[in-house]
């Protein structure tokens, strides 16, 4: 085949494909007969409402030197893990405010941090481009460090983020700047699989963001700055379950919704947006003007534990609390008493959901919960 | 899957002019040395080199992009004849709030119970005065 002859088929596919696509655009069209917005309120449904001092901040965790660029509380208990700028992890109790742990990182561009299941590792990756896990119950060395249990190495790119696998101390996923995600064995330090990469079909730019079903933990979603989200499935890495267009910037953020048949997203363009797993529907748009020219980037969200509250943080210091049904911001964090003097870039419910912990550019850890008077229906 | 596809798309490719550039070849065997294969190798990869620099454009991101274009096609196709079988976005609406609205929630005034008395231990005394950094506001 000559080279025109090639050139000229690949015309030919590229604009077959394109035209597939605005079919499916507009099917699906067709589908979207309204968004969760528009139903709660056809059932009249109200949206939630908070007094002044509902929701306040109980404790304030200080230490880092550095801003905070990542949290992770333990699935049971109060124990949060936080990665900061200063080039340490901090293991922290929120309850008493104490430290267990500071874990000088051999790599101080650390981006991301997770806590074990069990509560007894914690892992981080960053600019090295390894993920390393630090086993919390370890001696340390003669200078107190706690030293590398294990380090995963075979990322292309940052690792921008991790999560462990639910109910598994010894499988986590990786997402990174090298366009793929990484589920690892621990024990071996090897990789299991890998999603997306040169050789198949995934993300076509830097994946920034994973989150890992709780209900079914095969499968995950990823963020990246190709705009898209994508689910997985992890016995499946050699193309994706289904990508979700509709974002007009990087997705910096993707977190599973509670009942796990949902996820919602957060990008530059400054929405977040609510993707149903097995419709491949997008049900709801999240976007408020902030009163600025320049519209702020979504840098972090997370669900309260039955997903009625959505809580996103702005790369402006705003912190939303969005009513989920209604779509209406109900609460902002980031005009409040006591509220971060920068930017949150990173946000975490408690495993009981009641409390948020908030980390911020202003090198602080914020625990925020309920004080107000609770009525149980 | 792509790379299999890239690889076959242009192994076939250079196949094809390496077997019209062996003119010592036979219909059936293939009688040159490995060198001499080699040598035509490189040459039409020079070629290649050369036509992508002509043209501005690169011959192997064709072949891959085309292989990749036939994937998503195939993936298309089949979301297409999925999406004849999807409900419409208010049934999923329907499933959303009964499930949301029914579990309880700590962080909501009104909320379906029942109530865990650990939701309030953010706001009262720790146990263990003596090294407690807490500072409650």
């Amino acid at each position: 085949m000559s080279v025109s002859e090639l050139k000229e088929r690949h015309v030919a596919a590229i604009e077959t494909v394109n035209s597939l696509r605005e079919q499916l655009k507009q099917k699906r069209r067709l589908l979207l007969d309204t968004d969760i917005a528009g139903y709660a309120r056809e059932q009249g449904r109200n949206p939630v409402s908070f007094g002044p001092t509902d929701l306040v901040c109980c404790r304030i965790l200080q230490g880092h030197t550095g801003k905070v660029y990542s949290l992770d509380w333990t699935p049971e208990k109060n124990k949060i893990v936080s990665a900061s700028q200063d080039g340490r992890l901090i293991v922290w109790n929120a309850l008493t405010s104490q430290k267990t742990h500071a874990i000088k990182l051999p790599c101080a561009w650390v981006m991301t941090c997770a806590f074990s299941p069990a509560g007894q590792s914690v892992a981080c990756g960053g600019l090295d481009s390894v993920c390393s896990i630090f086993n919390l119950n370890s001696p340390t060395d003669k200078d107190g460090n706690l030293t590398v249990s294990r380090m995963l190495s075979g990322h292309k790119g940052y690792v921008s983020s991790c999560q462990y696998v639910p109910d598994e101390d010894t499988h986590l996923i990786t997402s990174s700047g090298d366009k793929t995600c990484v589920l690892w064995d621990i024990t071996t330090g090897l990789r299991t699989s890998v999603f997306g990469g040169e050789f198949q079909s995934g993300h076509t730019a830097d994946v920034l963001s994973v989150s890992i079903s709780r209900s079914n933990s095969r499968m995950f979603v990823s963020g990246s700055c190709d705009s898209t989200a994508r689910l997985w499935d992890t016995r499946v890495a050699s193309r994706a379950v289904r990508t979700f267009h509709g974002h007009e910037g990087d997705v910096n953020t993707v977190k599973f919704f509670p009942d796990g048949n949902r996820f919602g997203t957060g990008s530059d363009d400054g929405t977040c947006r609510l993707f149903d797993v097995r419709t491949g529907h997008q049900l709801q748009v999240f976007y408020q003007q902030h009163g600025d020219d320049e519209i702020p980037h979504v840098t972090s969200i997370a669900f309260s534990i039955s997903g009625r509250l959505l809580f996103v943080g702005y790369s402006n210091g705003d912190c939303y609390v969005w009513d989920t049904l209604l779509a209406e911001v109900v609460l902002n964090l980031g005009s409040m008493h006591n509220s971060h003097e920068a930017r949150i870039s990173c946000l975490g419910l408690s495993a009981d959901g009641s409390a948020l912990c908030t980390g911020s550019w202003d090198t602080n850890l914020k625990i925020w919960a309920f004080g107000g008077h609770r009525k149980i229906i | 899957m792509a790379e299999k596809g890239v690889e076959s798309e242009t192994a076939s490719l250079v196949d094809e002019q390496v077997s019209g550039g062996g003119a010592s070849a036979s219909a059936g065997a293939d009688t040159r040395g490995k060198h001499r294969i080699l040598a035509e190798l490189k040459r039409v990869e020079q070629e290649m080199k050369f036509l992508e620099s002509l043209t501005c454009c690169n011959v192997s991101e064709w072949t891959k992009s085309h292989s990749q274009s036939s994937g998503i096609y195939q993936v298309g196709m089949e979301e297409l004849e999925e999406l004849e079988n999807t409900d419409n976005v208010s049934v999923v609406c329907e499933e959303l709030l009964r499930g949301v609205e029914n579990l309880p929630d700590p962080l909501i005034s009104l909320t379906y119970g029942p109530a865990n008395p650990l939701w309030d231990r953010w706001f009262e005394r720790p146990k263990k005065s003596q090294g407690c950094m807490c500072r409650i506001l």
